[in-house]
């Protein structure tokens, strides 16, 4: 298969998974849930009153002139007021996305500036103290559930130590207005608004930390093992016995072929972001796109719950199809295989 | 005789190559710190959650009992790990919300794996279309974080512990239809399949008889390392309001009550917050260590 024919038929498969979450959400939301106008109107309306609400918002037209609505309406991302806010879903997502984004990012830039070269260093110092320490870093980033480390964290360098803020994304007596990115801490650098920026960056530390912990753990491991098994082959055997010396065989030449695994779990760690976002930003009351959800999850507030699952499926889905996409351009085998 | 004779010595021959066959799989898995860890943790944490009613101290602390002569001691003999703000007995709730965990764990296991087995069995032996239908319908469950999914439709259905198993089961599946459709897929190659089909077998017989046994090691590791993420994910819909709901001992339900009292009351969070994770982390040892003694990829 060549790249353009991957490309194609990757792209297309994205696509209609998530058309396919489109028909799924609905079904949960506009089906499950049952009768929507008598829901929207309570237990007290009248059986015409329920009849003109459902004429009104077109709930009396066959289901898949609905769903075709509905579908319509998201692909330019309408999905209707939320309860919650009595403003358009739209508003509110675009309002409270760039939080999440950057506190995303913010890990990511975790994930791998100490991911990749600590799992360079433990494969370097096989059984030694460095691979030790991520041996019990990987099974502390497993087991210990994220929303724990972040009350952990919360205590230690919040409450006792007192050094951190522990929730919101800006300290309450300064005033902000995103600019460019709609992100807190660039914005206030494109702006040189230094106190913003000192006080966006220490809200930012502990939950980006909470955060990054699981997916972290995961690409110090991988990137460990695919390490040890290249620095095992022979261009590597023979560069040492010319007395190349291990850093530069290690950051120069082994480094390159290992990290095409890696970019699968730093992809995938990347779209699981956002989904572990839901309980880093509840325990930091961060003001994202995740926090949003969950309280109109909580609230059972419909036509947000549906907007946010899309959009978070539709992050989770682009980084998926990136980093396929990369690793196909990367690793011609990838492209052959991936067919099914 | 002779014909009957041989059979028999036949049957005698596998039961001792397969009773030594144990003995040296026992002997690796004893050999094999972390498996053994593993196995030890979870061993206890399934004794505590069958026991829970009888070792308990305070058995009525597991319900919606209140003490207010006793509400946030820290631990101390007899709340060896406090009380909390209603002054129940931690150490009892945290025994009795294994017991919730571990209902998760066993009702989504049983409904996630047969089924997910069944989906990648059929995908990967047919092929096709019956496979690109089945396994771009097993995407769609995994286009949205496992979390995110379940918080979505527990929160449809009203939050609560039944919901919460139907939520997590509902997406479970899809690792278990991807794991065995990649196995199915490669096996299908093998001679013994071949050889199977042009004796005639069904593709049923094929299926279940002939790939289902060799998937087997490949599911039951993947059975263990699942228990801990399935506490994982009951515990965060419970923290996070969307599972089950107060006063029913949840280890998720206690850490997020819990945080009201902090700082002063910290053995509130972390005592069942550090429950869960040895729970999570026993299954995990014990899922690690099977991967490597059956030296499977899952």
């Amino acid at each position: 298969m060549n790249y353009g024919s991957f490309l194609t038929r990757r792209t297309g498969q994205a696509i209609l998974v998530l058309l396919g979450l489109s028909v799924l959400m609905f079904v949960l939301a506009r089906i499950v849930p049952g009768d929507p106008g008598r829901l929207a109107l309570g237990p007290t309306a009248t059986a015409s009153q329920v009849k003109g609400l459902d004429h009104d918002f077109g709930l009396d037209q066959p289901i898949w002139v609905q769903y075709a609505k509905y579908l319509g309406n998201a692909t330019h991302g309408d999905f209707g007021q939320a309860l919650l806010t009595r403003r358009s879903v739209e508003r509110d997502m675009q309002d409270s996305f760039p939080a999440t984004l950057e506190l995303v990012l913010a890990s990511t830039i975790l994930v791998v500036g100490i991911g990749v070269p600590l799992g360079v260093l433990a494969a370097l110092n096989r059984d030694g103290p460095i691979d030790a320490a991520t041996r019990l870093l990987a099974l502390v980033g497993v087991a210990v559930p994220d929303f724990l480390l972040g009350i952990a964290l919360q205590l230690i360098f919040g409450y006792w130590l007192g050094v951190l803020p522990i929730s919101g994304q800006l300290d309450p007596n300064l005033q902000f207005s995103t600019s460019f990115t709609g992100m807190v801490l660039p914005d206030a650098l494109l702006q040189r608004n230094w106190p913003v920026l000192g006080s966006a960056f220490t809200h930012l530390i502990l939950p980006a930390i909470a955060l990054s912990a699981a997916g972290l753990s995961q690409v110090v491991r991988l990137l460990r093992a695919s390490m040890i098994e290249v620095l095992r082959r022979e261009h590597v055997r023979a560069m040492e016995l010319r007395g190349v010396s291990r850093m530069r065989i290690a950051f120069k030449y082994a480094l390159k072929p290992a990290l095409i695994p890696a970019l699968t779990v730093v992809g995938l760690t990347f779209a699981s972001l956002f989904g572990e976002a839901f309980l880093i930003e509840a325990v930091f009351s961060w003001p994202g796109i995740a926090a949003y959800g969950l309280r109109a999850m909580q609230e059972k507030d419909l036509n947000a719950i549906v907007g946010v699952v899309l959009v978070v499926g539709l992050m989770f889905s682009l980084a998926n199809l990136a980093m396929d996409l990369l690793r196909g351009y990367l690793d011609p085998r990838i492209r052959l295989k991936g067919a099914a | 005789m002779a014909v009957s004779a041989l059979p028999v010595a036949e049957a005698e021959a596998r039961s001792t190559s397969l009773r030594a066959d144990w003995r040296r799989t026992w002997y690796r898995f004893r050999h094999n710190p972390t498996a053994v860890i593993g196995l030890i943790i979870t061993v206890l944490v399934i004794l505590i959650a069958l026991l829970a009613p009888v070792i308990s101290p305070f058995p009525a602390s597991a319900g919606n009992f209140v003490d207010f002569s006793h509400m946030l001691t820290p631990p101390s003999w007899p709340h060896v790990l406090g009380t909390d703000n209603a002054g129940r007995d931690m150490l009892t709730r945290i025994l009795f919300g294994y017991r919730i965990s571990l209902a998760l764990v066993v009702v989504v296991l049983l409904i996630g794996v047969p089924l997910g087995v069944f989906i990648g069995l059929v995908a990967g032996y047919y092929g096709g279309w019956v496979e690109a239908v089945l396994m771009r319908f097993t995407d769609i469950f995994l286009s949205v974080p496992a979390l995110v999914m379940a918080m979505a439709i527990t929160s449809v259905l009203t939050p609560n512990l039944l919901n919460a198993m139907i939520a997590v089961s509902a997406l479970w599946w899809t690792w278990h239809a991807r794991l065995v459709h990649g196995i199915t897929v490669s096996l299908k190659q093998e001679d013994y399949v071949d050889a199977a089909r042009l004796m005639g077998a069904s593709s049923l017989h094929i299926m279940v008889r002939e790939i289902l046994p060799n998937a087997m090691s490949a599911i039951l590791v993947k059975i263990t390392l699942d228990a801990g993420f399935v506490i994982l994910i009951g515990a965060g819909l419970s923290y996070l309001g969307l599972g089950v709901q107060p006063p029913q001992a949840d280890l998720g339900t206690m850490v997020a009550a819990g945080t009201q009292d902090l700082p002063s009351g910290w053995w509130e969070t972390v005592f069942p917050g550090l429950a869960i994770s040895l729970a999570v982390l026993g299954f995990n040892l014990l899922g690690d260590g099977l991967r490597d003694l059956f030296d499977v990829d899952v």
